[in-house]
């Protein structure tokens, strides 16, 4: 009986392994053992392929989208040349910058919203009754879940009530002189704003876990006020969560299309524009916009994954760092959902 | 050529109207450089803050009472861009144009309110239906000087939906019919009967109806030889169990017509005016049909919300835009055929006698305009939602 | 390992007080723009839609007593859903099982950064990508050549499938990374000296370990899948009809308000349920001394 054969079967408690059973189990067959381990570097070659594949797989309409951004053919049948006019022509497009200007102001708006609350309620969930903070993970974990198309007719629908009741009162309380409230911007950051301070809570929570407690301790042990221990030990291990984010609420405010879609009235943002252009037969122009986009995020995403790894070098254990990186991008890619 | 950069044409809409209408460029060409040229002007004046609070107007001839922004909810590519920059440059009040791809997503918005939108262009079914509601107000003709019933093509006005049109001006009219490409399509299909029954059979797979139960439904149901706007339940029954039937041998079911005709991921297609005649212009072999059997016609006109909070500029445009001459403009840039018998006249002659455009009075006899019963139908909407659902 | 630290520091008791109210903000946030918005599409769900379309107040059950008619796209919704989720759970299960286990320190944050950056780009333009790609001009074409003329790509569920896939995947791969990545090595040391295979090994060993990751990447792909819209329209032609879709066209097209809120409702409790579910159920697991997931 060779020891591959006889592998034991876990027991239900913590320890997933546990010692084979006593006998000539434990000699190993050194043929068996060597067939083991060249089907054991083949299978992992051909891991290691398949997760190629797969990397290819989600590049592959990043390129295309690239690439078509300098064709200087009109569709995609043929490739004809470099060009950048899609470039300027999509710079010249008033209704495009236009629907850029908005997309900014929202979501530079909802990052600074979301990152104070975000990272206010995550630090006072630290110190709540384990039956209010139950309560706020629920809250926080359905506003991240609800999915997009609820939260923009939920939205749209009470804000336009609200509205209903609170623009008379408006009015009287100004004597007529206050400007009627109506959906717009305003309506799309209190959206946006919504989901992204659930993320930003999620990944400072995260971070808080992953802290060295003992800091703060010391800390306190040395009779240091609560605000001077907050400011100087526990508010730099936090920043790179902070800073990681702002930049997630700010990316998810600007690429999401279905909740503005619902709730922004009149103005118009970059992905309800590229929405409508995609219906009514795109000009490559979109693809220009795209590449742009891609170019800025990479470039602030680096920006964030330095002034992270720098907070990491000065406080904690590195080995987390991707594990982080992890998070924030399932956090990112829950809203980039359209 | 002009210089479109030139400082006069930005304060003299006559000439921009002439130049277009003289020049007919194609329209991407006019539209960038028309935007170039104001793109300063423009941008500076169209910026929209959040919440639909005032900001502040560059442009010269001061917004005074008029305010400085226009909210327009309205069609895709329906609009000169020049015709209304030309608004813009005389008046100061900057136009914010919302793109729409169909009445109920502009109901939507004007039923919820609060939604900041002054003019909005919906299709003739909604008005009954938006006036009962009062979701639109009721025109103060007073406001509109420029405007002469005369000079109206008669039988758009005073129609059913809006008799003495208190509430609307008809814009642009159409029809519903079907767009082919003949180079892949070998028959010559003249009914809605032959289309239904081509797209199920020789050409399974690269037909395209649009997700719009009036149009798609009515057309079908026209192709069984009953009304566009039926609701009898024996009759529906019968269509939807044929478009059910239909459905897995679609290409789609979109209203998104343009993109996969041009690709030739359809050959055939239910279809509006505007998408047959702009396909057709860009595809020697793409043929626009209004069937012989019947169909849909339609007219998209102009409302002002009644929440509206720039009603005065909003009449104030509404004046400008429906004067003749910038009427014309505006169709030779959309290629919809207008309601303005004047302007139908001042239009360029390869426009007014392209017959996609502006079909002969005996094609146009077969058709009905939907009603609004069938549009607020729910039996309608329910067995378009079930067809939809259907495996 | 953190977990024993971690539990016992968020247990001991805490300064409560002044800090608590850092919360009151997002608390307020959460009322105004989370419940308040369901609590009113809860009572529009009781209502009666106009003749016109849209909301007359009233109280009657006929809106949820007519969810029977939504049925087909609701179990549509749910199979696909769940087989697009497995899907995504076997193609991402081996990238993270690589990521985390088989590749070198530095490696892991450039490989774990590309697996997130596709999704930098915009989705709607990922998807206009993928429509041009499955159209009949993108790989139809490419099969023409080689010979197998003719297959449809656009429009049809598969390429629905393949959108969903392609978009879920970093939400699947990363939360089971996360979990693997915490895994001691030595407990895959020891397993190999003790002589398991390394389909043994992964079976009584790595998937035990990676369950709370594999559960919270179910989740976290399993629900949004359900309130899919975009998709659908882009990719299925409009011939796939998802529960979004109904939901949309309920508001969009058919202006039935109150029954449009109802399916609304009625999705989220389900969805709360689920999420609710998962925490009792992460919780268990915390403290049962296996690592946690993500919240």
């Amino acid at each position: 009986m060779t020891a591959q054969a006889s592998v034991p079967t876990p027991a239900p408690a913590t320890s997933p392994v546990r010692a084979p059973a006593p006998g000539p189990g434990l000699l190993v067959d050194v043929r068996a053992g060597k067939r083991a381990a060249r089907i054991e570097r083949i299978g992992e070659r051909l891991v290691f392929v398949y997760t190629g594949l797969v990397f290819a797989f989600l590049f592959l309409p990043i390129v295309i989208v690239v690439v078509y951004s300098f064709n200087a053919g009109r569709h995609v049948t043929e490739l004809t040349g470099f060009s950048s006019q899609w470039y300027t022509s999509a710079w010249s497009d008033r209704f495009l910058m236009n629907a850029l200007r908005n997309s900014l102001t929202i979501a530079a708006i909802t990052a600074v919203l979301a990152t104070i609350m975000g990272t206010a309620s995550a630090l006072a969930m630290d110190r709540m009754w384990p039956r209010a903070r139950a309560l706020f993970e629920l809250l926080t974990y359905v506003a991240i879940i609800v999915p997009g198309i609820v939260i923009g007719i939920a939205t749209l629908i009470f804000i336009v009530t609200a509205l209903d009741w609170l623009n008379p009162w408006l009015a009287f309380f100004t004597g007529g002189s206050s400007p009627d409230l109506g959906l717009g911007a305003g309506s799309v950051i209190a959206a946006h704003t919504l989901f992204t301070m659930a993320i930003v809570n999620v990944l400072v929570r995260t971070r808080m876990r992953g802290m060295d407690r003992s800091l703060i301790e010391a800390s306190e042990d040395l009779y240091a006020t609560p605000w001077r221990t907050f400011v100087q030990v526990t508010f730099p291990q936090l920043v790179p969560a902070i800073v990681a984010g702002a930049l997630l609420a700010f990316t998810f405010s600007f690429d999401d299309f279905i909740i503005a879609f619902f709730t922004s009235g009149q103005d118009q943002t970059v992905p309800i524009y590229l929405f409508a252009s995609i219906r009514r037969g795109v000009s490559p122009e979109v693809n220009a916009i795209a590449t742009v986009l891609l170019a800025v995020t990479i470039l602030a995403m680096v920006l964030a994954g330095v002034v992270y790894r720098r907070g990491q070098r000065r406080s904690g254990p590195s080995a987390a760092v991707a594990g982080d990186a992890a998070v924030a991008g399932v956090a990112m890619t829950t809203g980039d959902r359209g | 050529m002009t210089n479109r950069r030139d400082p006069d044409l930005r304060r003299d809409p006559e000439a921009i109207m002439r130049l277009a209408i003289a020049r007919r460029l194609s329209r991407r060409h006019f539209l960038v450089a028309a935007g170039t040229g104001m793109g300063a002007l423009a941008l500076a004046a169209c910026a929209p803050t959040p919440a639909g609070t005032a900001g502040t107007s560059a442009a010269p001839g001061g917004g005074g009472d008029l305010g400085d922004t226009l909210n327009l909810a309205t069609w895709p590519n329906y609009h000169d861009q020049a015709v209304l920059d030309a608004f813009t440059a005389s008046t100061g009040v900057a136009i914010n144009v919302g793109v729409y791809g169909s009445t109920e997503e502009m109901e939507a918005k004007i039923r919820a309110g609060n939604s900041g939108i002054d003019v909005v262009v919906p299709s003739n079914y909604a008005i009954e239906g938006w006036v009962a509601d009062s979701l639109i107000e009721p025109l103060d003709y007073a406001q509109l000087p420029n405007f002469k019933k005369a000079d109206w093509n008669a039988t758009f006005m005073d129609q059913a939906f809006d008799k003495g049109n208190t509430h609307s001006i008809p814009k642009n009219w159409g029809t519903t019919g079907i767009a082919y490409r003949s180079s892949k399509v070998t028959e010559e299909i003249k009914t809605w009967e032959q289309f239904f029954d081509l797209a199920g059979t020789t050409y399974e797979g690269k037909a395209l109806i649009v997700d719009h139960q009036i149009s798609s439904f009515g057309s079908a149901a026209v192709a069984m030889g009953y009304s566009l706007n039926t609701i009898d339940p024996t009759e529906m029954e019968a269509v939807e169990a044929m478009l059910t039937a239909l459905k897995p041998k679609l290409f789609a079911i979109s209203s998104d017509v343009q993109p996969p005709l041009r690709a030739l991921d359809t050959w055939l297609s239910v279809a509006w005016t505007g998408d047959g005649v702009q396909v057709g212009r860009d595809n020697e072999d793409a043929r626009y049909v209004v069937a012989d059997d019947g169909g849909e016609l339609w007219i998209d006109s102009y409302t002002v919300a009644a929440d509206a909070p720039h009603k005065a500029a909003a009449y104030a445009f509404l004046d400008y835009i429906l004067q003749p001459e910038q009427a014309a403009a505006e169709t030779e840039f959309c290629l919809f055929p207008h309601a303005n018998d004047k302007a139908t006249e001042l239009v360029a002659e390869d426009v007014r006698t392209n017959e996609v455009i502006y079909p002969p009075a005996d094609k146009l006899a077969a058709l009905e305009y939907a009603v609004n019963a069938t549009y607020n139908s729910p039996e309608r909407a329910e067995a378009w939602a079930r067809i939809k659902a259907s495996a | 390992m953190a977990t024993a630290s971690e539990t016992a520091a968020t247990d001991r008791a805490p300064r409560r007080g002044p800090a608590v109210l850092l919360a009151l903000p997002t608390f307020l946030w959460y009322v105004g723009f989370l419940i308040l918005p369901l609590v009113v599409l809860g009572v529009m769900s009781v209502g009666e839609r106009s003749p016109n379309g849209g909301y007359t107040p009233a109280f009657t059950l006929d809106q949820y007593a007519n969810l029977g008619s939504r049925i087909t796209p609701l179990t549509n919704t749910l199979g696909l859903a769940a087989l697009n989720t497995v899907i995504c759970l076997l193609v991402a299960f081996p990238v993270a099982y690589v990521l985390a286990l088989k590749v070198r320190g530095s490696w892991k944050l450039v490989l774990v950064a590309l697996v997130i950056v596709p999704f930098w780009t915009s989705f709607l333009i990922r998807t206009y990508a993928w429509m041009t790609l499955l159209g009949s001009n993108g790989v139809p074409r490419i099969l023409g050549w080689i010979g197998f003329g003719d297959i449809q790509l656009l429009n049809t569920p598969f390429a629905v499938s393949l959108g969903i896939v392609y978009n879920y995947l970093p939400l699947m791969v990363l939360p089971i990374y996360v979990s693997l990545e915490r895994l001691d090595r030595s407990f895959l040391e020891a397993s190999r000296d003790l002589g398991a295979g390394p389909i043994a090994t992964l079976r009584q060993i790595v998937l035990p370990l990676a369950a709370p990751g594999i559960l919270s990447g179910i989740v976290l792909v399993f629900i949004p899948i359900m309130g899919e819209y975009l998709i659908p329209i882009l990719l299925g032609g409009g011939k796939t009809y998802f529960l979004g879709n109904a939901l949309a066209d309920l508001f969009l097209q058919s202006r039935n308000w109150p029954f449009g809120s109802a399916l609304a409702s009625v999705f989220v409790v389900g969805m709360v349920v689920l999420v609710a579910g998962y925490l009792a159920v992460s919780r268990r697991l915390v403290r049962a001394g296996r690592e946690t997931s993500l919240v």
